[in-house]
């Protein structure tokens, strides 16, 4: 039914949506698209900004827009809140570590199985969205933040608290970063990642705060040792009430004493610390860099990065901002960079599922094969998150992605996924082969396939060339 | 002029590579194995290998340090954690070295760029992308009838094969095997895009080694006694049938990971050395049992080691320098290094008494008789 709807408006209709919607948008200024961006381009905003590949329509329906009318239609379509409902356990109050604490061996054991199942469904819950999202590119900015601001099921156990962590990520993934650092420094399940629930005056832990100017603001060779000590102290008494279900710093546990972090002093608690990380500019350098690492090159252009930090810093840190300088820079349409990151494993599966319209209905095996891909989401491996790009890419790796490709695509009657119609069309439909052919791929195909070979062919080649790995 | 002298510098490009690579190929002793065991996350060295008589040890852990029958003793200074009491047999009977203080100058208390610092061989600031293995196998590469060069189980990388040309990581070795079959033969060049590059060169090494490890590549079961049933038991137990099948290998890489205890460290600490003490033993026992452990030397490393003081959560936070392990048929077993002094911490660190590359020194020298990339550190002469 859908795919005959999609025949019957065709191309022409995909316009006309997408114009009327744009004016929608735009109202207040008479919508000037100078330049539509055309086929190309827009399949590259989209794959970049999604899950590595679009749709037909989808390219269609933002190849008439101006870059900057794109990136805007873009961004004011992101969401806040998830659109599937999660696992019904989650208004379950979360179990402390203090209440695990005190549990027999017993009961103690019937939790870990318990959260081990949860934690899983957790998973499961993130991949469904991520299936059926209308802003892909909400999830990516989540993910994105999943891997910079990581913590783990595996070290937090309790899963309520991840998935918190993950609805405070996505409420702010295109918000104020000094907002999301500071509700990061209280997390529950940061505290716990990071040991911030063991740091007190009598026993500080640095964990948190030698990763929080590691990873997650200055970057290494912006600090010293003695500042990671000094703001140690400062963020030291964050603990989370269970009675409030809410995170506060005690005063008992807190050293109100005089810290001296980065040359300036003051009785410093959490807060002012951060403060003093933001009046660095190599905070805003350092996001900076990551940011055009995710969508850009995995090569920095130092130049590139400084404009876009400045714009950062300039609109009070805002991703929003930064994003959209990002997106609509002529550096990021640069031929270049085409086809220069590799595909995460989300990236993989997601964005194949979503390109087939195959409608999985269950996203449990997601999980397990976004595992096998090197991607666990929820449980990053280390506290910097997934290195990413060429590292995806191993010889196991390569031949799981192949392998899950083939099934997707229905190759030797592998997958028992619902919703064929897209892949029908794809080989039966009106693009032309080589439309196809640049709807799947970046770049030209490594192994060019002959033009008298069938469209068939010239989909399971495309697939399997090394240049469907790349986005 | 000036003709004559590019041709002359061209001309001397040339004629060392010709002479020297036929020779280079052929040195080398490659028979032999290297497994290494990466102990990710910075284990605790001062717990592993406890100064049980130092009165320094407990009084900068009151809450964590071992005693009782916590500890086996090595010798009446220096106690094994009890985890690793598997590993007593070979320490018995001669073939384990504990190598005392390992470190390096100036250490870096990142987990990531520690290990950069550790994968790579660097200086403490200085910056290196490949492996030194792999800066190894540029110079001597062993014989191109390998199967492959490297083998990575476990999942934390290629870390010192980075860079690599040849090298596979491998879980499942049935799998990759028939996946290899059906995946697309590639001619192509890649040509200058990094990330194509690094695909083809993955593909390329799929090909080769998927041939060498079907059939009898890989042995169908390890020799003697039953793995363990964990993590580093199964990669244990796979490196064993690769070295006790045809397959042809230099570097076996295995990971156990989740040292870094900031908190509860003696429970955490316990189960992981104890995971690694029985996967090691089971794995000499193999290798003892197919009579290939004058074949295989194993040598651990990790990061870093952890702060000489407890941290109030009953954990340590990141430290310096640390105790390794080598073990096999022919190392020479005792103590080598000095154990770093309690009472002169440096940042409340151990300072280092042995530097990290006389470890791979006496892989180079000792082990495959290959001369040193790092000259400047020699080997410890602990291979008979």
């Amino acid at each position: 039914m859908m795919s005959r709807l999609r025949d019957a408006t065709g191309l022409f209709g995909v316009l006309l949506c997408s114009l009327a919607l744009l004016s929608c948008v735009t109202q207040p200024e008479p919508p000037a698209p100078s330049r539509s961006m055309g086929f190309s381009e827009a399949r590259h905003l989209l794959a970049r900004t999604g899950f590595g590949v679009a749709t037909a329509a989808d390219i269609h329906s933002y190849a008439v827009l101006s870059r900057e009318a794109a990136v805007d239609r873009l961004l004011s379509s992101v969401l806040r809140d998830p659109v599937t409902p999660p696992p019904d356990w989650i208004d379950e109050p979360p179990v402390s570590v203090a209440q695990r604490r005190a549990m027999t061996g017993r009961e103690r054991q019937l939790l870990e199985q318990q959260r081990r199942r949860r934690g899983e469904q957790l998973k499961a819950w993130w991949y469904e969205e991520m299936v059926v999202t209308p802003s892909p590119f909400t999830e990516r900015m989540t993910l994105f933040w999943h891997g910079h601001f990581t913590s783990s099921l595996k070290k937090v156990r309790e899963p309520v608290f991840l998935y918190w962590q993950n609805l405070l990520l996505r409420d702010l993934a295109f918000g104020d970063f000094r907002e999301l650092t500071r509700r990061i420094a209280r997390d529950p399940a940061m505290l716990i990642y990071l040991d911030g629930y063991r740091n007190s005056a009598d026993a500080p832990n640095e964990n948190f705060a030698r990763e929080l100017f590691e990873l997650f603001t200055l970057g290494p060779g912006n600090y010293t040792e003695t500042d990671i000590r000094e703001a140690a102290r400062a963020f030291s008494g964050v603990r989370y009430n269970e009675k409030l279900q809410a995170v506060r710093q005690s005063r008992k546990l807190h050293d109100s004493g005089i810290k001296s972090v980065f040359g300036q002093s003051g009785r410093y608690a959490a807060d002012e610390v951060l403060d003093l990380v933001f009046e660095q500019p190599a905070t805003a350098r350092f996001v900076a860099a990551r940011l055009w690492r995710e969508f850009v090159s995995p090569e920095p252009d130092a130049q590139e990065i400084e404009a876009l930090a400045v714009v950062f810093r300039r609109s009070g840190y805002s991703m929003a901002a930064a994003l959209r300088h990002l997106l609509t820079a002529d550096s990021f349409y640069d031929l270049r960079h085409r086809g220069m990151l590799v595909k995460s494993p989300v990236d993989m599966l997601v964005g194949t599922i979503r390109l087939f319209g195959l409608t999985p209905d269950k996203t449990e095996p997601l999980v397990r094969q976004g595992r096998d891909l090197g991607q666990d989401i929820f449980d990053p491996p280390t506290v910097k998150g997934w290195d990413g790009g060429a590292v995806w890419i191993n010889s196991t790796t390569l031949l799981t992605r192949q392998d899950l490709v083939r099934r997707f695509s229905g190759e030797g009657g592998g997958s028992r996924m619902a919703g064929r119609e897209r892949l029908a069309e794809l080989v039966a439909g009106d693009l032309s082969k080589a439309g196809l052919v640049r709807l799947l791929l970046p770049i030209p195909p490594l192994t060019p396939v002959a033009a008298e070979a069938s469209r068939v062919k010239l989909l399971t080649d495309s697939l399997s060339d090394p240049v469907f790995q790349l986005k | 002029m000036r003709i004559s002298r590019r041709h002359l510098l061209s001309g001397m490009g040339v004629l060392p590579l010709l002479a020297l690579r036929p020779n280079m190929a052929l040195a080398g002793d490659w028979s032999r194995i290297l497994v290494l065991v990466e102990l990710a996350g910075g284990n605790d060295g001062l717990n592993t290998v406890v100064p049980q008589t130092d009165p320094l040890y407990r009084r900068l852990r009151p809450g964590i340090a071992l005693s009782g029958d916590r500890l086996v003793s090595l010798d009446e200074r220096f106690g094994l954690n009890a985890a690793l009491s598997p590993l007593m047999p070979a320490w018995r009977g001669g073939d384990l070295a504990v190598v005392q203080g390992v470190g390096y100058p100036g250490p870096d208390r990142s987990h990531f760029r520690s290990i950069d610092i550790w994968d790579t061989a660097s200086d403490s600031a200085e910056v290196l992308t490949r492996g030194w293995l792999a800066q190894l196998f540029d110079r001597d590469a062993p014989p191109g009838d390998f199967t492959t060069d490297g083998l990575v189980l476990g999942h934390d990388g290629a870390g010192p094969l980075a860079g690599a040309r040849r090298f596979v990581e491998l879980r499942n070795p049935g799998r990759f095997v028939r996946d290899a079959k059906r995946s697309p033969a590639l001619s192509a060049d890649a040509g200058s895009n990094p990330a194509l590059q690094h695909i083809v060169r993955v593909q390329a090494e799929i090909d080769r080694a998927a041939a060498g490890l079907s059939g009898d590549g890989i042995a169908a079961t390890a020799p003697g006694p039953a793995f363990p049933k964990t993590g580093l038991g199964h990669q244990l137990e796979l490196a064993a049938r690769v070295i006790a099948g045809q397959a042809r290998v230099a570097v076996i890489k295995t990971t156990l990971g989740g040292f870094d205890t900031h908190i509860n460290q003696v429970a955490i600490q316990r189960r992981l050395l104890d995971e690694a003490g029985e996967a090691l033993a089971a794995f000499r026992g193999s290798m003892q049992a197919a009579g290939l452990w004058d074949r295989v030397l194993v040598m651990t490393y990790s990061e870093f080691g952890r702060r000489a003081a407890e941290n109030g959560s009953d954990g340590t936070d990141h430290g310096a320098a640390a105790p390794h392990f080598l073990l096999g048929g022919r190392v020479r077993g005792g103590f080598y290094g000095q154990a770093p002094s309690l009472a002169s911490l440096e940042n409340g660190d151990l300072q280092y008494t042995t530097d990290f590359r006389q470890l791979y020194s006496t892989v180079l020298q000792s082990w495959w008789g290959v001369p040193s990339l790092w000259p400047g550190h020699p080997p410890l002469g602990l291979i008979t």
